[in-house]
């Protein structure tokens, strides 16, 4: 029993590391986290008062498959520290590939992406941001999960006012 | 008032009944709603409309949410009881029947709003929020199988008349936000 236990354990390590790079940010002092569910998505994607609105529609649709969002921001050069840490590593254990990278208002914007179920769908959207606003150093981490229409992406990014947004625009003609 | 406070009682000895053991949110309430430190608004959704000016949807949906309640405790009352309610607070909100919908904040501040029932039936809305400058409060809209799209539905059937639905739409105005973009 107790080896079968240990190697289930072992087998989940990826998976559990995975999910909990970022979770202790969410309590973590001096980080303002946002963390949206998908059970939010879920009674979002519920109300649909867009009958007579084909692009309400499509957004509707796009949110009905978002998993989770998460976003957390820190202007303390200890946390920050370790966000960049935390993010090297993530990147590097997991196959995310670079979708663009941005260098606007001394801010150094990164946007990686895990592919989904076809061309046009990414299983999520991960960026980080490192620059300067309003005169003090930031580290923006944000992930985006779910079946994430990338046609879409743009809007919900430029709706969550993530910096970097008015760029992705030129990800999505790319492909 | 009173009659207010014999359904609290008979809600609260509801909630001994069904939730044994595990503290509830109802409780929680109950325990503190007397205490003259904390802040209780106890309000039936039946005040704020006039219902016959609604059809019988309407009426149905409406009737879905039965009140709102709030309590809250400002921080000048003491840091050290802010401090012990906002943990109580927490914890009996990670009971898994209280399903997280968003959290936003830092360590100072922080709101976080959760539902409890079947995201299409649901019982309640809880919004939970602190500011160590200010103090820690939960608000509860409390009903019976409230459907999210019918509620929204009557917010917009209710604005278009002259109705007074204020305390409602706070609850629900974020919703509403997140859609009409």
């Amino acid at each position: 029993m107790k080896k079968i236990a240990i190697v289930i354990i072992i087998g989940l390590l990826p998976v559990i590391t995975q999910a909990q790079s970022f979770a202790k940010y969410e309590n973590m002092k001096d980080v303002d986290a946002m963390v949206m569910t998908s059970k939010m998505f879920k009674m979002l994607a519920k109300v649909d008062l867009s009958e007579d609105n084909p692009e309400a529609r499509e957004y509707l649709k796009l949110i009905e498959n978002l998993d989770e969002i998460k976003m957390f921001t820190s202007t303390t050069a200890s946390v920050r520290n370790e966000m960049q840490k935390d993010v090297e590593r993530y990147l590097n254990s997991n196959s995310l590939e670079q979708l663009m990278r941005v260098n606007e208002d001394g801010k150094n914007i990164r946007f990686y992406s895990k592919g989904g179920k076809n061309d046009n769908y990414v299983s999520e959207l991960f960026m980080f941001m490192e620059g300067e606003k309003e005169g003090e150093l930031i580290s923006v981490i944000l992930s985006i999960t779910g079946e994430i229409d990338l046609s879409q992406l743009s809007r919900l990014t430029s709706d969550l006012k993530i910096p970097g947004a008015e760029e992705l625009k030129n990800v999505e003609n790319k492909s | 008032m009173k009659s207010i406070k014999i359904l609290g009682l008979a809600l609260a000895a509801a909630a001994f009944v069904s939730c044994a053991n595990e503290p509830s949110l109802q409780e929680y309430y109950v325990e503190n709603q007397q205490d003259n430190k904390f802040i209780a608004l106890d309000v039936p959704t039946s005040m704020f409309t006039n219902a016959d000016a609604l059809d019988e949807n309407q009426r149905t949906t409406l009737e879905s949410v039965k009140k709102i309640n709030v309590l809250a405790l400002p921080v000048k009352e003491s840091k050290e009881e802010y401090e012990a309610e906002k943990a109580k607070l927490s914890s009996i909100l990670q009971d898994e029947k209280y399903q997280l919908l968003m959290k936003y904040g830092s360590n100072d501040r922080k709101a976080e709003i959760y539902f409890t029932g079947d995201e299409e039936a649901i019982d309640e809305i809880i919004v939970y929020g602190y500011d160590d400058t200010k103090g820690v409060g939960v608000a509860r809209v409390l009903g019976e199988d409230m459907n999210p799209q019918k509620l929204m539905e009557l917010m917009k059937s209710l604005e278009k008349g002259d109705v007074d639905v204020d305390g409602l739409k706070g609850i629900t105005g974020m919703f509403k936000t997140e859609i009409e973009e």
